[in-house]
């Protein structure tokens, strides 16, 4: 028998004078907080396996952040199962932007409040997820999501090279030209639906997960971006049904269709953003929504979970790939930012029915390319696992990073291998 | 309805890449007939990909574009990233093709960025200022120390020296730049991991010295260990369109493909256009696409037919709007 709580919590910051958020650069302090920040807790139980699965509002989850919540956790619930990832959001994690510059005392000071707040947030959910569990059956889905709102972000061009996107559309040198995307558009939306044993009804929650950057600008104000978007866009049409937005494996895929920014000024810029966000949310909600009816639906047992962390090849780099078992199911925890081209690779040949990979766990090792990206450069080629005492040239860089990719695909495969 | 509904389309509408493909063609095919559409485009977009429709404009050389493209020098009309390349590479388009044209009211902020070794000029518009004439002024401020210090080269400094993209750039640069000091540097970047790089650095090479045993090491050394774009690169430094056509075919990559193709383009040997129009049923649309600018480009006349009977049955806008342009002159 799988039980299921639910638990959500506010984690914005409790004062944001003279904090920017994290993610792109800043040219001025945040001027607001334009929606609540939160963290979000589905709270798995089957016999004596407990897991708990816990996406927050965040840039990423920091070793310290992870270390902490994880300490707490098992303070609670002694022997259960974290998975722990971000949304990426680059409009929710805060850094000192005040006059006095990155050391200014009370800026650090609030940085650490905030930082509190995510787990006394964590503690908050746990709370809520504890409180009133209820049997489920799961049921899971790979929804077409056309056309693809997540864009990839590297565009070749005829010499061979990539270069990276945010905005819209490249600067193409001259003699040169557009040669194509150097990527896959993500055309899916995977999700996991958890409905009241009862055999009826909507579902109580869904765990969702898409590949692309929520992300449009540098908006000068702490936000849920897309994410948070499509959260509540899904409650406006399955107000019973709890959201749960994660994100796949994507770094190199951006939400580029709305851009460009169609003026130069505030409030402008950031009114587009919020536009921009709700067409997304609407359009993934609408998608996600459409794919409920008719969803086949199993006991998921067993409930089982297989964690691996290791130290990564500088500090702060640890490298950790978790992977749950929901029944038929899996679940992969994956280190941020590697490229999406690594989820077709992660798919192939699945002893599972089905796969949700979230990615931006604890472990931080930069962008993961494939090696024919590393060829072709762009930004993202240039900040992977790059310890430059063990890579000290381009050509080391290249390939222990994808010697880290092709490494993180054995242990999740045979993590797969393992559970199924 | 206009003369041109699918390039006229792609310039007016929102999608960033179909415009600055449609500027593209507008440049290269030289349909005057768009030039109004091409400045509404220049005035209004909000995409970097603009810069191609500076390009074009520049091609067709139309009267007044250097008023336009001064206007855009100072207010480009773009989102400002100021952390990034889109504002300032717009700016430096602007300016850059200002400069082709006798214009050089850009010319001091390109030596301002320049000088703080922004890559916007030191890489990504480099080797199109040092194909200027020297009266133009950039060959001044683009010396080979500014753009390859050494130390920083062999450090591997990010990302001017090591990221495959710039340095595809530099070593365009340094295949046309005024100095014998380029071919220490271009030895150092012929073992790049890169292939990309490599193959520019072949290209430079043969730039710099377009000799037999230039153009036989190369081949060699691509026949030995060369990845196919390096050794479609050979082919084409060598000619050898034999090569180039069973590429076109056997690559396994649609880049590949594409690239072996466009190989066959730029030897333009005319009788190649049926080996380049075998990718006219290739099932990846961007080697299809320059299948069709190749045959046109190469033999008009002797592929009208193929280029007609494909424009009936394909569906995809990319090679649609190519097929618009090559096939102009057969339904004009």
């Amino acid at each position: 028998m799988l039980t299921l709580g639910i638990g959500q919590a506010i984690i914005s910051p409790p004062d944001i004078t003279g904090l920017a958020p994290n993610g792109m650069p800043r040219s001025e302090v945040a001027r607001s907080i334009l929606d609540e920040l939160e963290i979000h807790i589905l709270l798995l139980r089957e016999g004596d396996v407990t897991v708990a699965l816990c996406v927050a509002d965040q840039l990423f989850i920091a070793p310290k952040t992870d270390d902490e919540i994880r300490k707490r956790f098992l303070r609670r619930l002694p022997g259960a199962g974290l998975v722990l990832c971000a949304t990426h959001d680059h409009s929710a994690s805060p850094i000192p932007f005040g006059p006095l510059g990155p050391s200014d005392p009370e800026s650090l000071a609030r940085c650490d409040s905030a930082h509190d707040r995510v787990l006394s947030g964590f503690e908050e959910a746990l709370d809520a997820a504890l409180a009133h569990p209820v049997e489920v059956e799961v049921g899971a889905a790979r929804v077409p999501f056309q056309p693809a709102l997540g864009q990839n972000r590297r565009a070749k061009l005829s010499n061979g090279s990539a270069v990276s996107i945010f905005s819209s559309g490249p600067v193409v040198p001259p003699g040169q030209r557009w040669a194509g995307s150097a990527g896959d558009d993500p055309s899916h939306i995977d999700l996991l639906a958890f409905r009241a044993k009862s055999g009826r009804g909507l579902p109580l929650a869904i765990l969702m997960s898409y590949a692309s950057h929520i992300h449009f600008y540098e908006v000068p104000a702490f936000t849920t971006e897309a994410a948070g978007a499509a959260r509540k866009a899904l409650l406006r049409l399955l107000p019973d049904t709890h959201p749960v937005y994660a994100m796949s494996i994507s770094g190199d895929v951006s939400l580029r269709f709305a851009q460009p920014i169609p003026c130069d000024e505030e409030p402008g810029k950031t009114e587009w953003q919020m536009e921009s966000s709700r067409a997304f949310g609407e359009s993934f909600a609408a998608a996600v929504a459409k794919a409920l009816d008719g969803l086949d639906y199993d006991s998921g047992v067993p409930l089982r979970l297989i964690s691996h962390v290791e130290s990564g090849p500088s500090n702060d780099e640890d490298l950790m790939v978790q992977t749950l078992r929901i029944g038929p199911h899996a679940l992969c925890s994956l280190p941020g930012e590697m490229f999406f081209a690594w989820e077709a690779i992660l798919r192939d040949n699945l002893p599972c029915e089905s796969l949700i990979s979230l990615g931006y766990n604890r472990s931080w090792l930069g962008y993961i390319a494939t090696p024919l990206a590393f060829e072709e450069g762009s930004y993202e080629t240039m900040r992977g696992p790059s310890d430059i005492l063990a890579y000290p040239t381009p050509t080391t860089r290249a390939k222990g990073a994808t010697t880290t990719g092709n490494k993180i695909m054995d242990i999740a495969r045979g993590q797969f291998a393992e559970l199924f | 309805m206009p003369p041109f509904p699918l390039l006229s389309a792609a310039l007016e509408g929102t999608d960033a890449f179909a415009a600055a493909e449609a500027a593209r063609l507008v440049g290269e095919w030289r349909l005057r007939d768009l030039i109004p559409s091409l400045e509404h485009h220049l005035r209004t977009s909000r995409s970097y990909s603009k810069v191609t429709a500076m390009y074009a404009w520049d091609a067709l050389d139309s009267a007044g574009s250097a008023d336009c493209l001064a206007e855009l020098f100072e207010r480009p009309n773009v989102p400002d990233d100021f952390y990034w390349v889109g504002y300032r590479g717009t700016r430096a388009a602007a300016a850059a093709v200002l400069l082709r044209m006798g214009n050089a009211v850009g010319l001091p902020w390109l030596r301002e960025r320049a000088e703080l070794r922004d890559e916007v000029i030191t890489r990504t518009f480099a080797p199109y200022l040092l194909r200027l004439p020297a009266s133009a002024g950039a060959r001044d401020f683009l010396t080979l120390d500014l753009l390859c210090d050494r130390a920083a080269r062999d450090a591997y400094d990010p990302t001017p020296y090591s990221e495959p993209g710039a340095l595809c750039m530099l070593c365009e640069a340094l295949g046309v730049i005024d100095d014998d000091g380029a071919d220490d540097h271009l030895e150092f970047y012929s073992r790049f991991h890169s292939r990309f790089v490599r193959a520019q650095v072949y290209r430079s090479r043969v730039l710099r010295d377009p000799g037999p045993e230039t153009i036989r090491k190369i081949r060699q050394t691509t026949q030995q260990n060369g990845t196919p774009f390096e050794r479609i690169t050979s082919a084409v430094l060598s000619k050898d369109t034999t090569i180039l056509a069973r590429m076109a075919t056997e690559a396994r990559t649609p880049f590949d493909r594409a690239s072996a193709i466009d190989g066959l383009r730029e030897i333009g040997q005319p009788g190649s256009w049926e080996s380049a129009s075998i990718g006219l049923a290739d099932r990846d649309p961007q080697v299809r696409q320059r299948a069709v600018e190749a045959v046109a480009h190469l033999s008009p006349d002797d592929s009208a037919k193929a280029l007609l009977e494909l424009r009936i049955g394909e569906k995809n806008p990319l090679v649609l709007r190519s097929l618009e342009a090559a096939t102009h002159h057969l339904t004009c």
